[in-house]
């Protein structure tokens, strides 16, 4: 039996500008087991960012908690791996320093870090790419690199934002198939975003549908498919029709 | 070696036009017969700087003193307030908007006061300098701090950084392209705004020289200075240029494609 790594419990938030109140999220909870691989879904503008930033402590909830380990980390930083929905790598950093970002805001051990990093080069095909700047690489390895630099932070769980949506369609498809593989060989909790039913039912144990207004978990559906999943499967045919009806009929 | 093509066929163009302009001029000089004192051809001018070129250097001399240590103490003390403006956000509603208005004074009708308060000699030079190149330099780092992407200083955040963290490692780098563009504009203002500042009084530097030629009617000196006051000017904004090329090493890298 799988532990809960990470508990959201409760959370609502509004946006408040100019003395306008736009409500985003309310009564968000979710739990996440240990290892597990969710992909949160839902149309653009929903919240799926700004719950995000939430639970990195970016963002502070008007109600709600989030619990790591047992631990309550609402609106502290520093215990989720980030990724945001651009690589956001620094264009004056040379790759290997834009992957050690993350220990060196740590004041974590660099050297060794260092050799980590160079060692997981090859599994994120970045192999002699270590002096790049990243002016100088295609969008996929700038996505590697960049989920590579949030990888190095040791945090367990990672939270993704949208990690493929600027790639095209092939070089999305070989992400896919590679983030998986990675996941089974780093054993990382992974928290992701997508907007795109079939890359979440590809990657996912766990899809979480996120609409409304205010923005509410609406549906979660398990994926009991071996990997690797076909899209001419039967079953992933009808997952994506259930996703799709749930997604369009509470879009009014 | 393909870099140094490039950039010859960059430059070719405007080498061109300056030659030809050059030719044109020395030809209308020579064929309409005009009075060395009115327009000297420009060979004239070349043996000119060449015949007074002790002399030439001598003045040339003060002058860069004057440029190169009034631009330093302004790219130290306008990086330094500019930095300080930034992290005091009273002082960027009080100072900044002085800082703007200071700059609607025209120059020149300071040089009378600072050689009324500090006499002939160097300091009122520099202080000129000062005066013309510390302002674009302060600008620019203000608003170089605020170009920080913020998607970048939330990345920093969320990853637990401390706000001098946050500075030096998304505020800085991201100041630097803008810092360097102001930088480039005080290198252009420094060489002329001594000269000026030599003009209204002084006993030696390449405005004083230009100043007595002209007085003399030696109208071929006063092209020999001229000549050298751009060429130095351009030497300044060149080597903020190289400068800004080692720096920042980013800025100048090329797209490789591959998967
Ligand atoms: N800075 C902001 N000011 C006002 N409203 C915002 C701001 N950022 C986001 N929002 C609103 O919050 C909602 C959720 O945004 P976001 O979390 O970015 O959505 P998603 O990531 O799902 O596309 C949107 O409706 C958007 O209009
Ligand atoms: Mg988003």
């Amino acid at each position: 039996m799988k532990e809960v790594l990470l508990e959201i419990t409760d959370i609502k938030y509004d946006y408040r500008e100019d003395g306008e109140v736009l409500p985003v999220l309310n009564e968000i909870n979710l739990s996440i087991l240990e290892g597990e691989f969710v992909c949160i879904i839902g149309p653009s503008g929903c919240g799926k960012t700004t719950l995000f930033n939430i639970l990195v402590g970016l963002e502070r909830p008007d109600q709600g908690k989030i619990i790591l380990d047992g631990q309550d980390i609402t609106c502290t930083r520093g215990h989720i791996a980030y990724m945001p929905q651009e690589d956001l790598l620094f264009p004056w950093r040379k790759i290997m320093d834009n992957l050690l970002l993350g220990v060196e805001i740590n004041k974590g051990d660099l050297k060794a870090a260092r050799k980590e990093a160079e060692g997981l080069l090859p599994l994120f095909g970045l192999e002699g790419f270590a002096d790049s700047y990243p002016d100088q690489l295609s969008g996929g390895m700038r996505q590697r690199a960049a989920l590579l630099r949030t990888v190095l932070t040791h945090h367990s769980i990672l939270a993704l934002d949208e990690p493929f949506g600027a790639l095209d369609a092939l070089t999305r498809a070989k992400m896919q198939k590679w983030i998986l593989s990675i996941q089974e060989k780093l054993n990382k909790t992974i928290l992701f975003v997508t907007h795109d039913i079939e890359e979440a039912i590809t990657l996912a144990d766990r899809v979480v549908v996120l609409n409304g207004r205010p923005s509410t978990i609406t549906k979660e559906l398990k994926v009991e498919l071996p990997y690797p999943r076909q899209k001419t499967d039967v079953k992933f045919i009808e997952y994506k029709e259930e996703l799709l009806e749930r997604l369009s009929d509470t879009e009014f | 070696m393909d870099e140094l093509k490039e950039k010859i066929s960059y430059y070719l163009p405007v080498i061109i036009f300056f030659i030809i302009t050059l030719i044109i001029w020395e030809i209308i000089v020579q064929v309409l017969n005009v009075e060395s004192w009115i327009l000297p051809a420009p060979t004239a001018i070349f043996e000119e700087i060449l015949k007074t070129r002790s002399l030439l250097i001598e003045h040339s001399l003060r002058t860069l003193y004057e440029s190169i240590f009034g631009l330093t103490v302004s790219a130290a003390a306008g990086i330094l307030v500019g930095t300080i403006i930034f992290n005091f956000r009273i002082l960027e509603r009080t100072l900044y908007p002085l800082l703007v208005i200071s700059q609607t004074v025209p120059i020149v009708v300071l040089i009378p006061l600072l050689v009324i308060w500090f006499g002939f000699g160097l300091l009122p030079k520099i202080l000129i300098v000062i005066l013309a190149c510390f302002f674009p330099v302060a600008v620019n780092t203000v608003d170089g701090l605020n170009t920080a992407d913020k998607d970048k200083v939330n990345l920093l955040k969320a990853m637990g950084a401390s706000g001098w963290q946050i500075f030096s490692k998304v505020r800085v780098p991201s100041a630097l392209p803008m810092i360097f563009s102001g930088l480039r504009i005080s290198a252009t203002y420094s060489v002329m705004a001594a000269v000026v500042a030599e003009w209204m009084g002084s006993d030696i530097g390449l405005g004083v020289f230009i100043v007595r030629s002209s007085n003399s009617y030696l109208t071929a000196r006063v092209f020999a200075g001229i000549v050298l006051v751009s060429f130095f000017s351009i030497i300044l904004f060149q080597s903020v240029t190289l400068l800004e090329k080692f720096l920042i090493p980013w800025s100048n890298s090329s797209k490789e494609e591959s998967y």
